[in-house]
């Protein structure tokens, strides 16, 4: 269970990073965009937990880049700002959710948790 | 009243006073001749009666004509200063509504005081209505306002040609009789639609404004002397008329000016509020967060690090009041942007209902009468529900909370044709609003209930301009509150359908608070 959680913010990385590692997750964080494809290369994870608005490359440019490079990453988008156009944009890139902050880190857990279900359902193909 | 009760013993009167100044001249002169030839001559010229039939004949056809004119201009300025009198009611009027400014006030005092001080039997005006390019009565006195309110003439109108060709009175007696029979006809009935037998163009640069229509008491016409100034009158008239155009020209104009100023000011207030909401947005939604997401690992934690119902309950609180704080600036935020949304039919008589009995489950309606009008018609119109129904809702909260315990809220929805646009009132029997705070109520966050958002109606005005419309609110301190939506009536109907992601992954906002 391999969750990368891209956030700027490192104390929402922290809380996320704890939460879900007491959940026995393996957990990386990236504060970046760049970091955070790099660590998408290294790591592999299956879901990915990733904020829009970062300095230099955001979170819809990484988003693009990861579902070309690894369609089966599960990536849940985590912002401040929820207009119309973003969530069309993520979508159509083929982000797997948008959640907007702040948090409810039940319902966050619940869905990281059903995306890597229907990984391991779909995983022989 | 006297002067037209006088008008026709006038004539007897002069007849008679002519004959008899004829009667004493002739006598005069025949007993100076007589005196004379028995004086000087000693001998009686007249003692045969020819002599004095042919003298006394050509004396009366010598002396008929200035005799008689100058007893007529005697009576006149003795008797019947009549024409002097109207003369001075009209300096008198011309000089009054040279100071009037509004066009109603004006054209009522000038047929009063032709019909109640100068006596006749019906005055009107008619004055150009400027859109339409007919002419309409705006005032009368002695006509049935049944009547007249109906009347227009237009460019088929013959009496109105002439005014313009000829510039000058018109008299039915006199004009009738100098056209064909057919003609003759058509002005005889535009006569008898006024009601006048007089009719006074009102002209200011050259351009046919309206007219005077009089009609006398007693007689069939006016005099010349009375037709020249009722001319006279309606040369100053017409200026005062431009006046009071030029004036309420000027009035609309503000008024439009003013209009257009106070959405300006609201939209340019709303842009820089989107533009700081999302600013906002960025900044304090990742801060809540952290709080947010601090207290909920701690609430998760508790079996592993025990501690008190009374920290849960704070922590608890800590979680339910940072997701409020973002769920204001993402209102805010949600109704800033414009976005695409599903447009459909909206049948505003379902939406009331639905939206009221929604309602009746959250607010106490039992002491709140709720009266609904739809006045059928209403045409189709296109929206989104959703924003209409938010729209309304808050209007509707709005009234049921001004009323408190009881009262009454009137609901409107009807279509306007004169411009195209469909109304929706909502009126409450409240405390109202006092004028200070009328300017705010669309302000965001301005509210004077404790533990409100202040969002309601200034969401409500956002929504009314997406579609184009406008929100007005009057207020009565002590009597109520009524708002009034005005939404025009889009013609293409298909804009924007189906253009709205309805994924059903996406969560609203993060519900499942523990």
């Amino acid at each position: 269970m391999k969750l990368l959680i891209v956030d700027d913010e490192a104390e929402i990385c922290d809380f996320l990073k704890s939460f879900f590692e007491e959940r026995n997750y393996d957990v990386r964080v990236a504060s970046s965009g760049q970091s955070a494809l790099k660590a998408v290369e290294e790591f592999k994870p299956q879901v990915m937990l990733l904020d829009i608005k970062m300095p230099g490359m955001d979170g819809i440019q990484v988003l693009s880049e990861v579902k070309k490079k690894f369609p089966r990453t599960k990536v849940i988008m985590v912002t401040a700002l929820e207009t119309r156009d973003k969530i069309e944009e993520c979508l159509r890139l083929g982000a797997d959710n948008y959640i907007t902050k702040p948090l409810s880190l039940e319902y966050l857990e619940n869905d990281v948790r059903e995306k890597l279900e229907s990984l391991s359902g779909s995983n022989t193909p | 009243m006297i002067n037209l009760y006088i008008k026709r013993r006038k004539r007897f009167l002069r007849r008679a006073a002519v004959t008899l100044a004829l009667f004493i001249f002739v006598f005069f002169f025949y007993s100076l001749f007589r005196f004379i030839a028995f004086q000087f001559f000693r001998s009686d010229l007249f003692s045969s009666e020819i002599p004095i039939l042919v003298i006394s004949a050509l004396f009366i056809s010598l002396l008929y004509k200035p005799v008689d004119y100058l007893v007529s201009f005697f009576f006149k300025e003795v008797f019947f200063r009549s024409n002097v009198g109207d003369h001075s009611v009209l300096a008198q009027l011309a000089k009054s509504i040279s100071e009037i400014l509004d066009r109603s006030e004006l054209t009522n005092l000038m047929v009063n005081t032709f019909g109640e001080v100068l006596q006749v039997q019906s005055a009107s005006i008619l004055l150009l209505d400027k859109s339409t390019g007919t002419y309409k009565i705006v005032s009368a006195f002695g006509l049935k306002p049944a009547v007249w309110r109906q009347l227009k003439f237009g460019s088929s109108s013959l009496l109105i040609e002439l005014l313009k060709i000829h510039r000058m009175p018109l008299e039915r007696e006199k004009l009738v009789h100098s056209f064909s029979w057919q003609e003759a006809n058509q002005l005889r009935d535009e006569f008898q639609l006024l009601q006048a037998s007089c009719v006074v163009p009102l002209i200011f640069q050259n351009e046919l404004i309206g007219s005077i229509n009089l009609m006398p008491k007693t007689s069939k016409s006016f005099t010349p002397q009375e037709v020249k100034s009722f001319f006279e009158f309606a040369k100053e008239a017409a200026v005062a008329f431009r006046n009071s155009t030029l004036f309420e020209d000027l009035r609309r104009t503000n008024q439009e000016l003013l209009k257009i100023q106070t959405e300006f000011l609201h939209s340019a207030q709303h842009t820089a509020i989107s533009q700081l909401a999302t600013g906002i947005a960025h900044e304090i939604h990742n801060p809540l967060t952290i709080i947010s997401g601090k207290a909920q690992v701690l609430l998760l934690k508790r079996d592993q690090i025990p501690y008190d119902e009374q920290v849960a309950d704070v922590l608890k609180t800590i979680v339910k009041q940072t997701k409020r704080a973002a769920d204001i600036t993402r209102k805010l935020l949600m109704f800033s942007e414009s976005r695409k949304s599903i447009k459909e039919e909206i049948d505003f008589e379902t939406l009331v209902n639905d939206t009221i009995a929604l309602l009746s489950y959250q607010v106490s309606l039992d002491q709140i009468q709720v009266i609904k009008r739809f006045e059928h018609p209403i045409p189709k119109w296109y929206g989104n529900m959703g924003e209409l129904r938010e729209a309304f809702l808050n209007l509707f909260l709005n009234a049921v909370q001004a009323i408190g315990t009881k009262g009454m809220v009137q609901v409107l929805v009807r279509y306007r044709k004169s411009d195209d646009r469909i109304e929706l009132r909502v009126s409450d029997s409240g405390q109202g609003i006092s004028e200070a705070n009328l300017a705010k109520v669309f302000n965001p966050f301005f509210t004077t209930r404790q533990g409100a958002s202040g969002l309601g109606l200034f969401v409500t005005q956002q929504i009314v301009h997406r579609y184009h419309g406008s929100i007005q609110v009057e207020s009565k301190a002590g009597e109520g509150t009524t708002f009034l939506i005005e939404l025009p009536c889009e013609k293409e109907s298909e804009e924007g359908s189906g253009e709205m992601i309805q994924n059903p992954s996406i969560p609203a906002g993060n519900e499942s608070i523990p």
